[in-house]
């Protein structure tokens, strides 16, 4: 592969600690029903705010639920959410982005307004209109986030297109006769994915925020189903007394997005190892220098 | 926008509560409403109110209208928005330099772990704990109640100060780290080494030399960020009551206002361009290398550093 090489080299023990989480979380989330020691949905009103304890580890909520249960179940959707919009987003952006630039003429000026108004939205701004239209569902979620990362994934698509479409061995592939669906698929996507999957792996901790930021505003997943971000807002009221319902949820969403946004940056990191002090051939000792100061530099 | 028209009929009837209302009486109010009329109708009806003034009608829930629910709120996002934006760049940019400055010895060690959270934990989170903290440790609470700052100051500047602190700090760890990384990536460049020789002072060197050639992609970033302070305003308004923008369209989404959430949310849309208007004009004055001319002709991707 081409990025082995990069992996191994930057490679490091944060980093592993990192992936293991994030792997961990994933497999919470696949095997939740056989993990959870209580139905995440089921009320009991004698066992209400009960203290993490024997039983319920993580406590217990209003309706009696155990935190526990619903938190790892809630990874289950947190997740869902997050990776397909973040796939939807990624698809559609590319192949916007990809084909505008390989074409060109209207439809690439038509689709670059689009796109440039897009990005005029407050990504969550976008996301409410977009629930309040289609509806509080997990598929709208999803879409909504979605929205989101097209002009973003577009913009990168359109870029690294526009350089490579440049390139002699797709100029030759056009020569020798080659149909546009064929120069794209075999001679630029090869080239253009590996930046894409980089900054589409970074955006997934922004969905991971932005589906509990609408859950947690109550236009995410409706109740009863756990998400991380409705049970912080069910939590709320009953801070005082129960502080557990609140506390977990957010401990939990915030190990899993800074895992995933730092596995996102290592991504790109390989993909795009840029030097940010490129070599000064004129003054030897201060590229030794920096190079030096280079590897504690995390960027 | 209307795929669920049912919602904010019954939510209208029934005052927020269950209630069973006979189709006619429901029928009437649709009629009322002119949520029966085709869409393109409804739409260019809300657009012939946004261009005569009316900024887009009046709320379908209680008939105010929007001019008026937009004077109220807007003022509160807007200082929401200054005070965050003043306090980070006060903070941070000066923190940036001498992080930089004192590379990889413990003051910047210090500076990357206080910014590493702002950037990795979701601000409603932070938010809901910090409340629970000061009110276990200190037994207090934001007052409930907001007041403009020219009615009760001391009143605003207490509901304020947590929601600001909390976005300024979420706000200024990204500076911090571009204005780091900026500031480092400059420290390289032949005419610090010149400035050197010359025997300019550290001091003089980093503010006069190195800083100011990393402010465009630090004011860059500023703008690009301005969609995610938006976002968080959102999202914080609705914590701690304020009666701002965001937490407007997030009431008015939740009960399916259509009328007053296109609004609210174009509102924020121009807010946010013309911010980035104003910051697209400020690049001259940063560096007179940018000639505006040239920005309109291609896309601007920094100032250009020849060898």
């Amino acid at each position: 592969m081409k990025y082995t090489n990069n992996f191994f080299n930057k490679i490091n023990p944060l980093v592993i600690l990192f992936m293991a989480i994030v792997v961990l979380i994933i497999f919470l989330a696949i095997f939740a029903d056989f993990l959870i020691p209580h139905n995440p949905l089921v009320q009991n009103i004698s066992s209400r705010l009960i203290a993490p304890g024997q039983e319920f580890i993580f406590g217990s909520d209003n309706f009696g639920r155990d935190v526990f249960s619903r938190v790892i179940h809630g990874s289950r959707s947190s997740l869902y959410i997050a990776i397909s919009s973040v796939i939807l987003g990624t698809i559609v952006g590319t192949i916007i982005g990809t084909f505008s630039a390989y074409r060109g003429g209207r439809i690439e000026i038509v689709s670059q307004r689009v796109m440039d108004s897009l990005l005029g939205f407050p990504s969550l701004v976008l996301a409410i209109v977009l629930v309040v239209t289609l509806g509080a569902s997990s598929n709208t979620i999803i879409i909504a986030i979605a929205v989101a990362l097209i002009p973003q994934v577009a913009r990168l698509a359109r870029s690294h297109t526009l350089s490579i479409k440049e390139e002699n061995y797709v100029i030759a592939a056009k020569t020798i006769g080659a149909q546009s669906m064929n120069v794209i698929f075999k001679h630029i996507l090869p080239h253009t994915s590996g930046p894409i999957v980089a900054y589409a792996a970074g955006y997934v901790s922004a969905a991971i925020v932005a589906e509990s930021a609408l859950s947690f505003l109550g236009l995410g997943i409706p109740p009863p189903y756990p998400s991380w971000g409705g049970m912080l807002q069910e939590g709320r009221l009953y801070m005082e007394t129960a502080p557990w319902i609140t506390v977990f949820p957010g401990l939990f969403l915030s190990i899993t997005a800074f895992s995933f946004a730092l596995l996102g940056d290592f991504l790109r990191d390989i993909v795009d190892p840029r030097d940010r002090f490129k070599n000064n051939s004129y003054f030897p000792w201060i590229n030794k220098s920096s190079q030096k100061q280079t590897k504690n530099f995390k960027e | 926008m209307r795929m669920l028209p049912g919602d904010i009929i019954s939510w209208i009837l029934s005052g927020g509560g269950e209630a069973v209302h006979s189709a006619e009486v429901r029928e009437a109010l649709r009629q009322e409403l002119g949520l029966n009329d085709h869409l393109v109708v409804q739409y260019g009806r809300w657009l012939w109110s946004m261009i005569n003034g009316e900024f887009g009608g009046s709320s379908l829930v209680n008939g105010q209208p929007i001019t008026s629910i937009v004077a109220r709120q807007f003022p509160v996002t807007l200082l929401l928005v200054t005070y965050t934006v003043i306090l980070s760049v006060i903070v941070s940019v000066p923190l940036g330099v001498f992080a930089a400055s004192r590379r990889n010895r413990w003051q910047d060690y210090l500076v990357r772990i206080i910014t590493i959270p702002g950037q990795a934990i979701p601000n409603f989170w932070s938010a809901l704990l910090i409340l629970l903290g000061l009110l276990i440790i200190f037994q207090w609470s934001p007052p409930i109640v907001y007041t403009n700052p020219w009615e009760d100051l001391w009143n605003h500047f207490q509901i304020v100060l947590l929601p600001v602190l909390l976005l300024a700090w979420e706000h200024s760890s990204h500076i911090v780290r571009t204005t780091r990384a900026y500031i480092l990536e400059v420290i390289h460049e032949n005419y610090i080494l010149s400035a050197r020789a010359k025997g300019l002072s550290e001091r003089n060197i980093l503010l006069r030399h190195a800083l100011r050639n990393a402010l465009v992609p630090i004011v860059t970033l500023l703008g690009l960020q301005l969609g995610w302070l938006l976002s968080g305003t959102l999202i914080l308004e609705s914590i701690f009551g304020l009666p701002g923008l965001g937490g407007g369209l997030v009431q008015a989404a939740l009960v399916r206002d259509y009328t007053v959430v296109q609004s609210l949310a174009t509102l924020l849309v121009f807010l946010m361009l013309s911010v980035n208007l104003i910051i697209d004009m400020t690049y001259r004055v940063i560096d007179p290398r940018i000639s505006i001319s040239n920005q309109m002709n291609q896309s601007y991707k920094g100032p250009k550093m020849e060898q």
